[in-house]
C-alpha cells in the first residue's frame, strides 16, 4: 500500500461525537418511502425513524414533545435535521430540491414529510440516506422507491453507506 | 492499493429492484403456483419419537442436564474474574459421547477470533453497533481505533487453566474459536454422568469500548457518584446444547445470534469487595451473612407489600459509594432448572422489591419477588417504573403462556442495555437515565419513560422466551425475538391506552415487506440484513395478524399457550411451533407460514371490479324487458346518435309501406311460446328453493380480486348499501387456492350495494390501499393526510427559509 493511501486514511480519522452506547434490543433502523403521487404529481419523500433515536440525535430532552411537533419552531428543527441528511440527485443534472411539509409522531416512530418535483420518467436518481448516521454508527436506512407495483430498494447500513441509483 | 482505489471509485450502488430465487412451489410447465402446498413431509423434518407431527415433544423426547457448582471472585482493580466450576454433565441422549463441547463466548473478543477477524469495513457487528465504533472507506472513527487497540492489548477471552476430574487427573481440551471440546477419558453412556472441574479466568470488558453483553461502566466523580457497575454474562464455560435434531450446537459465536443452552441446577458463590451488592440468577442463600438486619426486614416486608419497597434506599446507596473496602464478602446463590446464570454487582445499587402474587398451579411459585437494582443516576425513573414494569410483564405474559416459573425476576441498570438471562435482565445504558442540564436540572423525555418500560417488558419477557421455552436464537432469532416482541406489544398495549407503540400494527410493516432486498424470516441469525424488521418487527406483526385476523383470539390464544406449555423447559424448533399452532387451532396455516415466514412476498390485494348480476327469473315479462334495457345501454353507435342529432330521416319512416311486424316489435317482445313455457315451468314440479329462486328480487355481485403482492391472505370486504347500512364479510385465505393471483367472489344481498372496501380496518398489512375500493376512490397518501390536517404545504416555504446540505442552519431565501 502506498504512502498516499496511508495518509488518506490517517486524515480521515474522525473524533466521532456519536452516542456513547447503543442498545441491545433497540435496533437502529430507518425506512424511507419515495413515490410520485398520481393525484398531485408531486414526488413524496416520507422518512420513518425511531423517536427514541431521533431525540438524542437532535438534543431534545423535554418531557412534553408537543412543542416539537405542534410549533413552527419545533417542526423547523425536525425538518432541518432531516433535510441535511437526505438527498436526491438526478444523475447528470443536479439535486432534486425537497420542500419540508412537516413531521408527526406515530407510536414509537416519527414521520417526516417532504415533497419535490417528480423526476422525468426514465431518469436515474442517486439516493443518499444518512439520517441518524452521524449519531448512530449502526443506523441502517432502508429506502424504497415505489412506482406502482415496482419497488427498488436500497439499504445503507454500517457495512455500506454507498449512495444508490434508482430509475424512475 | 488497487483494491482501495476500486472501493473509492465504486461510488454508487445499484438499487435492488427484483428478487431472483427459485420457487419450489411453482409449476415447471406453467406459471401457476400452489400457495397452499403443504409443508409437512417436504419442507419440515419427518416426525419421530422425539418430535411429533402434532408439534408436541414425543414419547422419547430427551435433553441433557448440566449442573454447575461455581466459585468465582471478582477483582475490582484488575477487572479480572477468576472462577472454578465443577460441572456435572448427565447424558440423557441415546448417543454415546466421547467428548463435550462448551461455549466460550468471551473468546469472540480475542483479536484472532472469527468475529473480530471478519468484521467488515464499518462493522455491522453487534459490538460495533453498541460502541459507536465505525468505519467506511471514507475514514475511521477514533472509537474504532480505540476499540481495535483495546482488543489487541486487553488480553480478552477465556484463559483456561485446567480441566480435571475429581481425582485430579487432567482432561484434554481443545479451544476452537468460541468453543472448547473436552475429551472424556471414556465414553459417556446414555444415563451416565461425568463430573469435572474447569478453572479459568478472564478480563471483563469495558462495555462502552468493546461492546458485548457484559462489562463495566464507571461514573464521573464530578456530578455523578463516581464508582462503577459490573455486569457478568456469558462469563463461564457453558455446556453447548446437544439436541436430537442437530447433535452438538457448535456454531461459532459471531456476536449476533445469541445462544441456546442446557437446563441444570446452579450453586454459585460470588466473592466481591465487602461493600458490593450482588444481584444474580436464583435466590440468595446467605442473607444473614451479606445483608444487614434492616435489609432482611425490608425484604420480608416487600414480599407482601402493595408497592415496591426500598431494600437499599437512594441515600444508603449514595453513602455506600463512599465506603470502599479491602475485605471481601461471598454471596451465595442457588438456582434450579435454569439454562444460564448471570449476575451484576456494584456499591452504587439502590435496591427495591415487591412480591408479585400468581397462581403457580403447583408448577411455579405463588409469589415472585420482582426486584430492581440501579444507581442514583437512574433516578427518578427507575424507582417509579422498573419493578412495576416487571410486575406488569408477569401479569400479561402469564396470561399468554404459563405462570412465571422462578422465584425472582430482576431488572438491573448498568452498562448493558437490553439483555436477558434467567431471573435477571440488564436494562441499563441510557435507559431511564435523566439528562443533567448546565444548571444541574434534570430532564427526560416522554420517550425515555416509555423506552425504559418497553425494554424492561422485553427483557423480562425473554425469561419466558427463550430462557424457559428454550429455542435456539443462534439459528432462529425470530423464535424468541419475534414471539417476545409480539408479547411485548401486547403488554405495552395494556400499559396505557396512549402507550406509543406501533411495532405490531400491520399497516406499519407493509413498507418493509415491499422492499426488494430482504430475506425470509426463516434465515439464520448471522445472515440477516435489516435485523430489526426481519427478526423482531415482521414476525411480531405476523403473530398479531394471525391472532386478530386469521384465527381470532380464542383459537390463537389457546394454540399459543399450548405451544408455550408444551415446550416449557424444553427445546422447540420452528416446526414444533408451526405444527402446534395448526394442531391446536384446527386451521391449516401452511399458506401463512409460506407467505410470512418462508417468502419475501408482501400483502397487496386489489379490487379490480365489482359487477352487479341478477337472477334469471325465467319470466319473459321480466327478462325480456331487462334484455331490452341492456341492449339500449350497450347499443351506443356514435354514427346513429349523430344522425339523430342532425335530424336525418330514416328511410323506413319516409316510406311507411316497408314497415312490417318486425318494424313494430323489437326482438324482446314476449312471445306466446315464451309465456307458455314459463307457465309450464311454474306449474311443474319445482322444489320450494327453485320457486324461491325464481321469485328472488335481490342483488348478486361479483367482486373481482387480484393478489398483487404474492402473500395469500383472508379477504375482508365491507359492503356499503344504498340505505347507508354496511355488511362486513371475512373470507378465509382459501379463496386463493385455485388461483393465488386472482379470484372472483360472489355476494348476494337483498339490498343494493353502492361501494365496497377491502381491508377496512387495516389489519392485513396491505401495502397499497389505492386499489382497495370500488368504485375506485382516490386515496390520499400519508403525506397528503398530514398536509390536510396541518394545513401547511411547506413550513420552510412559509417562513422563507431554506437549508443547505452542509448545515442544518436555516437561512433566509
Amino acid at each position: 500500500m502506498g504512502r498516499s493511501v496511508l495518509r488518506t486514511l490517517v486524515l480521515a480519522v474522525a473524533l466521532c461525537a456519536a452516542a456513547s452506547a447503543a442498545y441491545a434490543h433497540r435496533l437502529h433502523a430507518g425506512l424511507t418511502d419515495i413515490s410520485v403521487n398520481e393525484t398531485t404529481g408531486e414526488l413524496e419523500v416520507v422518512h420513518r425513524l425511531f423517536t427514541h433515536d431521533l431525540y438524542p440525535a437532535i438534543g431534545f430532552n423535554a418531557i412534553d414533545d408537543t412543542e416539537l411537533y405542534e410549533t413552527r419552531e419545533g417542526l423547523l428543527r425536525l425538518g432541518a435535521y432531516a433535510a441535511a441528511r437526505f438527498s436526491l440527485r438526478v444523475e447528470g443534472e443536479g439535486p432534486v430540491p425537497l420542500r419540508f411539509v412537516g413531521a408527526e409522531p406515530d407510536g414509537e416512530f416519527t414521520f417526516f414529510y417532504f415533497v419535490g418535483e417528480a423526476p422525468e420518467p426514465g431518469s436515474a436518481v442517486i439516493i443518499d440516506n444518512r439520517l441518524l448516521v452521524d449519531f448512530l454508527p449502526s443506523q441502517s436506512n432502508l429506502t424504497n422507491v415505489r412506482q406502482g407495483e415496482d419497488v427498488q430498494s436500497l439499504t445503507q447500513g454500517p457495512d455500506s453507506r454507498t449512495p444508490g441509483r434508482a430509475r424512475f | 492499493m488497487s483494491l482501495f482505489k476500486v472501493a473509492l471509485a465504486a461510488g454508487v450502488a445499484l438499487v435492488v429492484s427484483a428478487p431472483s430465487f427459485a420457487d419450489p412451489i411453482r409449476q415447471t410447465t406453467n406459471d401457476w403456483r400452489d400457495a397452499f402446498r403443504q409443508l409437512e413431509d417436504e419442507d419440515w423434518p419427518t416426525p419421530n419419537r422425539e418430535r411429533r407431527a402434532t408439534g408436541a415433544p414425543g414419547p422419547d423426547y430427551w435433553q441433557q442436564e448440566v449442573d454447575y457448582d461455581i466459585d468465582v471472585a471478582f477483582d475490582e482493580d484488575s477487572k479480572v474474574l477468576t472462577g472454578s466450576a465443577t460441572v456435572t454433565y448427565t447424558n440423557n441422549a441415546p448417543d454415546t459421547l466421547g467428548y463435550l463441547w462448551f461455549l466460550m463466548d468471551q473468546n469472540r473478543f480475542r483479536p484472532d477470533s472469527i468475529a473480530v477477524m471478519t468484521e467488515t469495513v464499518g462493522g455491522a457487528s453487534r459490538a460495533n453497533s453498541r460502541t459507536g465504533a465505525a468505519a467506511s472507506v471514507e475514514g475511521v472513527s477514533a472509537r474504532t481505533l480505540n476499540r481495535a487497540r483495546r482488543l489487541e492489548e486487553d488480553g480478552l477471552g477465556f484463559d483456561v487453566d485446567s480441566v480435571t476430574l475429581a481425582d485430579g487427573s487432567a482432561l484434554d481440551y481443545t479451544v476452537v474459536d468460541t468453543l472448547m471440546r473436552i475429551d472424556l477419558p471414556e465414553d459417556l453412556e446414555t444415563g451416565d454422568s461425568v463430573t469435572f472441574t474447569i478453572n479459568w479466568d478472564h478480563v471483563l470488558i469495558e462495555t462502552a469500548v468493546i461492546g458485548g453483553r457484559s462489562g463495566w461502566e464507571c461514573f464521573e466523580e464530578d456530578g455523578e457518584g463516581g464508582d462503577c457497575i459490573y455486569q457478568m454474562a456469558q462469563w463461564f464455560p457453558r455446556a453447548a446444547a446437544f439436541s436430537d435434531y442437530e447433535g452438538w450446537h457448535n456454531k461459532a459465536f459471531l456476536g449476533r445470534g445469541e445462544f441456546t443452552l442446557e437446563f441444570g441446577d446452579y450453586d454459585v458463590s460470588i466473592t466481591v469487595p465487602q461493600d458490593f451488592v450482588v444481584a444474580a440468577t436464583g435466590e440468595l442463600q446467605n442473607p444473614e451473612t451479606v445483608l444487614t438486619e434492616t435489609q432482611r426486614e425490608r425484604l420480608e416486608e416487600a414480599e407482601t407489600a402493595e408497592e415496591p419497597v426500598f431494600i437499599i434506599t437512594p441515600d444508603e446507596a449514595r453513602a455506600n459509594e463512599r465506603r470502599g473496602s479491602r475485605s471481601t464478602a461471598t454471596w451465595e446463590f442457588s438456582a434450579e432448572n435454569v439454562r444460564d446464570f448471570a449476575w451484576a454487582t456494584s456499591r452504587k445499587f439502590i435496591w427495591d422489591a415487591v412480591g408479585v402474587e400468581q397462581d403457580g398451579g403447583g408448577q411455579a411459585p405463588d409469589r415472585v419477588m420482582a426486584m430492581s437494582f440501579y444507581p442514583n443516576e437512574a433516578e427518578p425513573l427507575w424507582s417509579t417504573y422498573s419493578t412495576r414494569a416487571i410486575e406488569h410483564t408477569i401479569d400479561v405474559y402469564n396470561e399468554f403462556s404459563f405462570p412465571y416459573p422462578y422465584p425472582t425476576a430482576q431488572s438491573i441498570s448498568g452498562p448493558q442495555g437490553g439483555m436477558e438471562y434467567p431471573m435477571i435482565t440488564f436494562n441499563g445504558a441510557s435507559y431511564g437515565r435523566p439528562v443533567i442540564g448546565e444548571d444541574g436540572e434534570l430532564t427526560y423525555s416522554r420517550r425515555a419513560k416509555h423506552g425504559l418500560i418497553g425494554v424492561i417488558i422485553h427483557e423480562i419477557g425473554h425469561i419466558y422466551f427463550p430462557m424457559v421455552v428454550n429455542s435456539d436464537e443462534r439459528q432462529w432469532t425470530w423464535m424468541d425475538e419475534g414471539l417476545n416482541t409480539f408479547l411485548q406489544f401486547q403488554a405495552e398495549r395494556r400499559w396505557s391506552e396512549d402507550y406509543p407503540v406501533r411495532r405490531g400494527d400491520p399497516e406499519l410493516i407493509a413498507n418493509y415487506m415491499v422492499s426488494t432486498n430482504q430475506v425470509p424470516i426463516m434465515t439464520q441469525s448471522d445472515s440477516i440484513p435489516q435485523f430489526g424488521n426481519n427478526a423482531y418487527g415482521k414476525p411480531a406483526t405476523a403473530l398479531v395478524v394471525l391472532r386478530e385476523t386469521v384465527l381470532g383470539r380464542e383459537l390463537f390464544d389457546r394454540a399459543f399457550q399450548e405451544y408455550a406449555e408444551r415446550w416449557r423447559f424444553k427445546r422447540p424448533t420452528p416446526y414444533d411451533f408451526f405444527r402446534t399452532m395448526e394442531e391446536s387451532s384446527g386451521v391449516d396455516l401452511d399458506w401463512f407460514w409460506r407467505g410470512w415466514f418462508y417468502s419475501t412476498d408482501h400483502v397487496d390485494i386489489a379490487i379490480t371490479s365489482v359487477t352487479e348480476g341478477t337472477v334469471n327469473t325465467e319470466n319473459p315479462e321480466i327478462e325480456n324487458d331487462l334484455e331490452r334495457q341492456r341492449d339500449a345501454e350497450t347499443s351506443n353507435s356514435t354514427t346513429l346518435q349523430n344522425n339523430i342529432d342532425e335530424g336525418l330521416d330514416f328511410y323506413e319512416d319516409e316510406n311507411p309501406e316497408v314497415r312490417d311486424f318486425y318494424s313494430e316489435n323489437d326482438p324482446y317482445i314476449v312471445t306466446n311460446r315464451q309465456r307458455e313455457t314459463y307457465e309450464g315451468l311454474r306449474d311443474g314440479d319445482l322444489e320450494p328453493y327453485e320457486e324461491a329462486a325464481l321469485d328472488f328480487d335481490g342483488y348478486v355481485y361479483f367482486v373481482n380480486l387480484e393478489n398483487q403482492g404474492g402473500v395469500v391472505m383472508p379477504v375482508i370486504l365491507e359492503f356499503t348499501f344504498a340505505d347507508g347500512g354496511t355488511d362486513e364479510v371475512r373470507i378465509p385465505a382459501e379463496i386463493w387456492r385455485f388461483n393465488p393471483e386472482s379470484a372472483i367472489w360472489r355476494y348476494i344481498s337483498d339490498r343494493e350495494v353502492v361501494s365496497v372496501e377491502l381491508d377496512p380496518h387495516l389489519e392485513t398489512a396491505d401495502a397499497d390501499r389505492t386499489d382497495n375500493y370500488y368504485p375506485p376512490q382516490i386515496q390520499p397518501s400519508r403525506l397528503e393526510v398530514y398536509r390536510r390536517s396541518s394545513g401547511s404545504s411547506s413550513l420552510m416555504d412559509d417562513m422563507d427559509l431554506r437549508v443547505e446540505r452542509d448545515s442544518i442552519e436555516t437561512r433566509d431565501q
